[in-house]
């Protein structure tokens, strides 16, 4: 809970550990493997309840609900500045009772079929779809999340219904509230509505399973052809995953970290950033960044470009003449100081900070701890992350160019 | 400062980031709308004091990793060429209990900094070097301008990569064809030939001497930082403390409906992209307009609305099936994404609900829902800053300045017999379709990628 006084906003989000990511796992004494594409769509289906669309109950409310599903979570939130409290009832709901009926399902299909269609046509979505899946070789992080047509059109009521009940217990829910609202009042309303559902049942027993995933890319180079008028390209960098044992804190501290490398490496302010565009290699749209979770990590950089194979070359050339002379200390000092100032900045945006405090959350990860964590960063394993990480056979590209 | 030239300051003690935000505007016009596109590019590549992106990045490092951006936009008939700046705000710095001494100014003040780097954007930009020698003081340098050309002409090329935003333009453009709306906000590539370092420096000087100015500063900031931005501004640009008066004709409503059109164009798309644009007529001032704004609730603003329950959860045609109001031109756009073989199913659809709303045909219910989320809305615009700040400046296009709260109370008068009156003027201007072209008999289908000129929609709109 965060306390957000002097807002007009108040917002709730509940959240299952359940992403494009946990498509094999044990429960109740069984393997499971589900389609491409399941938890997005159980998303869609959440808000069918015993009353109804919960949209339109949200709306008699006054209250913008909506929902999301990443590699690792399924979010369902809600902001208004009235009626929280009958909102937040209705959000405990939606999340832990299930209403699906086999033709609400096959309509729902549809949906999404415009969905996937949609991305199809976006050389964004693409390009970075087709990275991960070149740079994994079998880590779930490599499915795609809304899935395909195909995958999609095999997804049964029951394969939704079961995933609900393994995914949607209170052992796999992160509830966050951020507003000026009392947080004792939150807790006990949460409390007393899943006891009130009967969700304080025993867990279903769920273990996650990961396949063996190798340390380098499984291919380094990926290109397709769409009809679009500017290339785009991605560089990724393949991190070997810190062991599932380490303590949370380590891998907060390296994530981090690299973000600090990344920054001095690829920033705006950086020598190489500049000369790339310079050269009209990248432009606005420029953006990278190292994230991790269970069993993945990478550097992802890149946008759209007046050439992707220039680009890609280019970056990866820079970033193989920098690593001899490691990162100034100076320099990793003044990202340190940048990110703590950019920190400080989420806590204006109720429904962004929410959002990390639960993908954190699911990592074991408290988000509030960033400033300590920042501020016992030594320069050295900054230095060590940077030699490790950026090594050339770890490299991956993605483009997208023009073309049939 | 100068008539037409004002600084707004918005206190809001409940943000931890201050945000400060300098534009000028201009009538949109084939002759200016490049310049006003590529100045902004070119003056956040550096300062005078800060000449480059590296040693200007590094100076914004050392306030907290503040931000600061330049770029220009389309409010209604003008365009807004604008700098804005960003930083954790110094209170919020001092509680983190960061240590601040050593390196950099002090935390409490980076909005003098802010307010100074961007005055300085467009007062003093980084003056050309020996490669662009000028013997005058000032000037652009022709490096950067160069380079921002490339850049904003690659930007122009794939302005259709963007298939959605694309095809709204492409409708607002139809529908205002022969006002100052139509053009593209980013130019047009065959004007960036005759744009040169002097051209575009004497375009950036017209601004500073007469375009109305618009500063803002939001957060949790007091009186005597108020007075030191204003003060930080009118030494910077001394023009903007003169009394030479600074304005432009207000942006008109969109004239009124011909027949209703259909515009088809063809790309290599896998959705077809479907938007209807509406005339209203009822700009932001306008009696009407808080009941336009609920209008268009009931229509689809929200995911409870009209559209969204019959294009996507009845018939399942859409993913997204959205309308919203141009506040500034009194159109309503609608969009959605489709299977291009379900064109006029779900064309058929969104004329249903146009004529059943159009008849008055809402309950209670579902006027009482959407006001309440429209006020939910308007309330929750107050705890974002840019809402608040590009919300005024909207209705600064339609010569009208706002007070944070008049919108919310006008919305709240809003009565059901004022929607039902209101809901008899909407019209269909135009239709506006994006899809792949249907492969009949031996004729083959162009490519996607040359169906249209990258300079489509740059017939000149306004006879100049």
């Amino acid at each position: 809970m965060w306390r957000r006084k002097g807002f007009y906003n108040r917002h709730a989000s509940f959240a299952a550990r359940f992403g494009a990511m946990d498509a094999l796992f044990e429960a109740d004494g069984r393997v499971w493997e589900v389609p491409d594409g399941t938890a997005h769509f159980l998303e869609h289906m959440a808000f069918e309840t015993s009353k109804g669309s919960a949209l339109g109950l949200f709306s008699r409310l006054g209250v913008r609900a909506n929902a999301f599903t990443s590699h690792t979570s399924t979010a369902y939130y809600f902001s208004g500045t009235d009626n929280f409290w009958p909102a937040l009832r209705q959000l405990v709901e939606l999340v832990v009772t299930s209403r699906l009926t086999p033709k609400g399902v096959d309509d729902e299909r549809r949906v999404i079929s415009q969905e996937i269609r949609m991305y199809e046509d976006s050389p964004e979505a693409k390009v970075f779809e087709e990275l991960l899946a070149a740079m994994y070789r079998s880590h779930p992080i490599r499915r795609r999340i809304a899935g395909t047509l195909d995958s999609v059109a095999s997804v049964t009521p029951d394969t939704l219904l079961r995933c609900h009940r393994t995914f949607y217990h209170p052992s796999n829910l992160v509830f966050v509230a951020a507003g000026d609202v009392e947080p004792c009042r939150v807790f006990d309303t949460v409390a007393a509505e899943l006891v009130r559902l009967g969700a304080d049942r025993p867990g279903p027993g769920l273990r996650r399973l990961y396949p063996d995933e190798p340390a380098l890319p499984a291919r380094p180079r990926v290109s397709r052809a769409m009809p679009v008028k500017r290339p785009s390209f991605l560089v990724g960098f393949k991190d070997s995953p810190v062991g599932s044992g380490s303590p949370h804190d380590a891998s907060f501290g390296r994530e981090i970290t690299l973000n600090l490398v990344v920054e001095a490496l690829l920033g705006p302010a950086s020598g190489l950033y500049d000369s790339l565009y310079r050269d009209g290699l990248v432009d606005d749209s420029f953006s990278a960044r190292y994230t991790c979770g269970s069993g993945f990590g990478h550097v992802v950089a890149g946008g759209t470009t007046r050439d992707a194979e220039v680009s890609s070359e280019r970056l990866l050339e820079g970033i193989s003449r920098l690593r001899p002379k490691g990162i100034e200390r100076a320099d990793f000092e003044r990202k340190r100081r940048k990110a703590l100032g950019q920190f400080l900045g989420l806590f204006d945006s109720l429904e962004g900070l929410a959002t990390l405090l639960i993908i954190y959350r699911m990592r074991g990860i408290d988000l509030l701890e960033y400033p300590r964590v920042l501020g016992a960063l030594a320069a050295e394993e900054a230095e060590r992350t940077f030699q490790e990480l950026f090594r050339p056979e770890q490299a991956c590209v993605s483009a997208v160019v023009p073309g049939e | 400062m100068a008539p037409g030239a004002t600084v707004y300051v918005m206190p809001a003690p409940r943000f931890k980031t201050i945000h400060l935000l300098l534009a000028f505007r201009q009538v949109l016009g084939r002759s200016a709308v490049t310049k006003g596109a590529l100045l902004p590019r070119v003056l956040r590549r550096g300062t005078r004091r800060w000449p480059d992106r590296r040693t200007l990045a590094g100076h914004l490092e050392d306030l907290f990793g503040a931000s600061f951006g330049t770029s220009s936009s389309k409010m209604g008939d003008h365009q807004v060429i604008e700098a804005t700046f960003s930083s954790a705000a110094p209170d919020a710095l001092g509680r983190s209990g960061w240590r601040t001494a050593g390196s950099g100014p002090a935390g409490r003040a980076v909005p003098i900094h802010g307010a100074s780097l961007l005055a300085m954007a467009f007062s003093d930009p980084a003056p050309p070097g020996p490669e662009g020698a000028s013997l005058t003081t000032g000037g652009l340098r022709a490096d950067y301008v160069r380079e921002e050309k490339d850049g904003l002409r690659r930007d122009i090329e794939a302005v259709s990569d963007d298939r959605m935003s694309y095809a709204h333009y492409r409708c607002v453009s139809e529908m205002c064809r022969g006002e100052p709306a139509a053009l593209h906000s980013l130019g047009y590539s065959a004007d960036l030939h005759d744009i040169g370092p002097p051209e575009l420096d004497g375009f950036r000087l017209g601004l500073l001497e007469a375009a109305p100015a618009a500063a803002y500063l939001v957060g949790p900031v007091d009186d005597v930082t108020a007075d030191q931005v204003a003060e930080v501004l009118a030494r910077e640009i001394p023009a903007l403390a003169s009394d030479r008066p600074r304005a432009i004709p207000p942006s008109a409503p969109h004239r009124r409906p011909g027949d209703e059109r259909e515009v088809v164009e063809h790309a290599d798309v896998e959705q077809a992209r479907l938007v209807v644009g509406l005339h209203t007529g009822v700009v932001l001032g306008d009696e009407q307009f808080a009941a336009q704004v609920v209008y268009n609730g009931l229509l689809g603003g929200f995911i409870h609305s009209r559209l969204f329950r019959r294009i996507r959860e009845e018939a399942g045609l859409a993913y997204y099936a959205w309308s919203r109001v141009m506040p500034a031109k009194g159109l309503i756009l609608i969009s959605c994404g489709i299977e291009a073989g379900n064109y006029r199913l779900a064309l058929d659809l969104i004329r249903g609900e146009l004529a059943s709303l159009g008849a008055g045909d809402f309950t209670g219910d579902e006027f009482g829902a959407t006001r309440n989320s429209v006020l939910a809305l308007a309330k929750a615009r107050l705890d974002s800053a840019s809402s608040l700040v590009y919300g005024h400046l909207e209705a600064l296009a339609t010569g009208l300045e706002l007070d944070e709260i008049s919108p919310w109370r006008e919305l709240e008068r809003v009565t059901e017999d004022a929607v039902r009156e209101f809901a008899s003027r909407p019209v269909i201007d135009t239709v506006y379709l994006l899809a792949r072209e249907p492969k009949t008999g031996a004729e083959s289908a162009p490519s996607g990628r040359e169906t249209w000129p990258a300079d489509q929609g740059s017939e000149d709109p306004l006879g100049e």
